[in-house]
């Protein structure tokens, strides 16, 4: 004899299949579009920065100092087209940390700045020196001063 | 003729909506957990090396900026391809310098190869000649 069976409808299993697949589906899309985003954001901020920091043009000119006092004075060029500040300087790989002018003020496009500050070194006459500057976007410029 | 009971087919599909659903918030909160650690906070950032000095035969100093927009922690560094004895664990802040550590053995008048690697993975490579 055949015995009857009961169970949910067609028509209700397909709708909670459905639900479950829109609700997976609805998951992955947020997911995917954020994160899309997100990665398109860091890809644009870093082309962004690294554009600026190919294009940053900045020399040093001149460079002098005081072998009585350490005083060193550096004379910087801004020939590229956006406007740049110098945030660190270094002499012979030491970090300099006293300033008396020109750290962290802007240097327009075509601009001169002169950056003078008190050597972490002794300067001594006929002394050859490297000369390290850095701008705000983290670019280095080197000069070999002969003093 | 046996009689069987059963369920009556309202209480099964509540009971199958609730699985359902019950389910859906399961797998949506383990792929939220597990995918959250996949976003651009742990994207490798930027680093700027400003100057690098051997100090000693066991030192190396590195001036590591910064340039990227998240924090990086520097975790391991490399001499020649070859783990270094030691580098101090440095958390950068964007646009900040840090100065870096690294411990191994230098000879004078020899280049090496360094490259330090952040836990983001952020890597800097640089090489220093010892003249200390």
């Amino acid at each position: 004899m055949m015995r009857k069976r009961r169970g949910i409808s067609e028509l209700y299993a397909s709708l909670m299949l459905l639900i479950i697949v829109s609700s997976m589906g609805v998951v992955i899309y947020s997911y995917t579009v954020e994160t899309t985003l997100s990665y398109e954001q860091y890809f644009v901020e870093k082309e962004a920065r690294d554009s600026k920091r190919a294009l940053e043009r900045v020399s040093i000119v001149n460079a002098y100092g005081n072998t009585l006092s350490d005083n060193v004075n550096v004379t910087v060029y801004n020939y590229g087209e956006f406007d740049t500040e110098i945030i660190e300087v270094y002499l012979n790989d030491e970090l300099v940390n006293t300033f008396f002018a020109g750290i962290d003020e802007n240097i327009e496009s075509l601009g001169l700045m002169e950056i003078s500050f008190q050597s972490p070194l002794p300067i001594i006459e006929g002394e050859q020196y490297t000369i390290i500057i850095v701008s705000r976007i983290g670019v280095t410029y080197s000069y070999i001063w002969k003093k | 003729m046996e009689k069987r009971k059963a369920i009556s087919a309202y209480i099964a599909v509540l009971f199958l909506v609730g699985l359902a659903v019950a389910g859906g918030v399961l797998l949506y909160s383990s792929m939220i957990g597990a995918l959250s650690g996949i976003n651009t906070n742990e994207m490798p950032q930027t680093l700027s090396l400003d100057t690098v000095k051997v100090v000693n035969a066991t030192t190396c100093v590195a001036y590591v900026r910064n340039v990227g927009s998240e924090s990086v922690t520097i975790d391991q560094a490399y001499i020649d391809d070859s783990p270094a004895t030691s580098v101090d664990s440095v958390t950068i802040s964007p646009e900040s310098l840090e100065t870096v550590r690294i411990r191994g053995t230098f000879v004078v008048g020899t280049t090496y190869d360094f490259k330090i690697v952040a836990k983001d993975l952020t890597q800097l490579v640089f090489s220093a000649k010892a003249s200390f």
